[in-house]
């Protein structure tokens, strides 16, 4: 029996974004559009997705004048991740 | 093999594009903290070593052992460099820090705070092994942080750096000083083009 894929991360841009922050400690907005090559509206509306489900934090601060959003991976998007990779593993009998 | 369609205008993937994303995007932000690591090191050891040149030539031409407080200025140097090329980096490629990153960081701040009262100490208490002290101490944070990201030249260097370090407890005098700028080019110098020359031939070859 094939486990079920979590979809909010079985799309390419969340799942990229997840892949990112899974390395890392924290990142900013711009790394995340800089290593996805995502548009900055479509990437705001994917991470306020992650962030509702509790995948990821969203931390605003301000660099200067500027605006800066910094994102994290929480524990919960850090076990959906590996849960996810576990099903898609079994998927492809890896 | 099982496709989702998640909502309309996201691409759809089928497992074996998301496992394959999940692996391009945790490589390249690997080689991208890669590409960077060697930044700080090579300021560092550049300035650490145009810093001891600076000295060396200063106390040669006046005999004037005050010099020495041009030492205080390798930190404030390598950091205002470090900030602003960081600074550059940050507006066009973002930030981001590894876990990794973050804890070596602070093994450096430790080791340059311990520096800096060592280089303190030098000017208030006679006779004190100051040269010895701080290559042993950038040594072993050579050493410490190869050891950390598993990367050979770093603790090869940094071994050589603590061997190294114990000649000046024999070396006194102004002639002290081309050593500690040759002792900082194979501590920090070397390992770091070496690191930047193999990041950046990774890069290259996925182009």
């Amino acid at each position: 029996m094939f486990k079920e894929l979590d979809p909010l991360l079985h799309s390419e841009l969340r799942l990229a974004v997840m892949s990112v922050l899974i390395s890392l400690e924290e990142a900013d907005f711009v790394y995340l559009q800089k290593q996805t090559g995502a548009s900055p509206g479509n990437l705001s509306i994917q991470l306020d997705k992650l962030n509702a489900a509790g995948y990821i934090e969203m931390e605003k601060t301000f660099r200067g004048k500027k605006p800066r959003t910094v994102c994290r991976i929480t524990p919960r998007g850090l076990e959906a991740f590996r849960s996810y990779v576990e099903a898609i593993k079994g998927y492809l009998e890896v | 093999m099982t496709t989702l369609v998640i909502k309309a205008m996201e691409k759809v993937l089928n497992e074996k594009e998301s496992l394959e994303l999940i692996t391009r995007m945790i490589d390249n932000t690997r080689k991208g903290m890669e590409k960077n690591a060697a930044r700080p090191m090579l300021i560092f050891g550049y300035v650490s070593v145009l810093t001891a040149l600076a000295v060396w030539f200063a106390i040669r031409q006046t005999g004037d052992y005050m010099y020495n407080l041009l030492w205080l200025s390798i930190p404030v140097l390598g950091w205002i460099i470090y900030w602003i090329m960081e600074r550059g980096k940050t507006r066009t490629q973002g930030a981001s820090q590894s876990h990794m990153g973050k804890i070596i960081t602070r093994i450096w701040i430790l080791l340059a705070v311990a520096m800096f009262l060592c280089a303190a100490a030098a000017f208030l208490v006679h006779p004190f092994p100051a040269t010895f002290v701080i290559t042993l101490l950038v040594s072993v944070g050579v050493s410490t942080t190869g050891l950390m990201v598993l990367y050979k030249p770093f603790i090869v260097c940094g071994l050589i750096g603590i061997l190294l370090s114990f000649a000046f407890l024999w070396v006194d005098g102004i002639n002290t000083i081309p050593l500690i700028a040759i002792a900082f080019v194979i501590i920090m110098v070397v390992p770091a083009h070496i690191l930047q020359c193999a990041a950046n031939k990774k890069l290259r070859s996925d182009v």
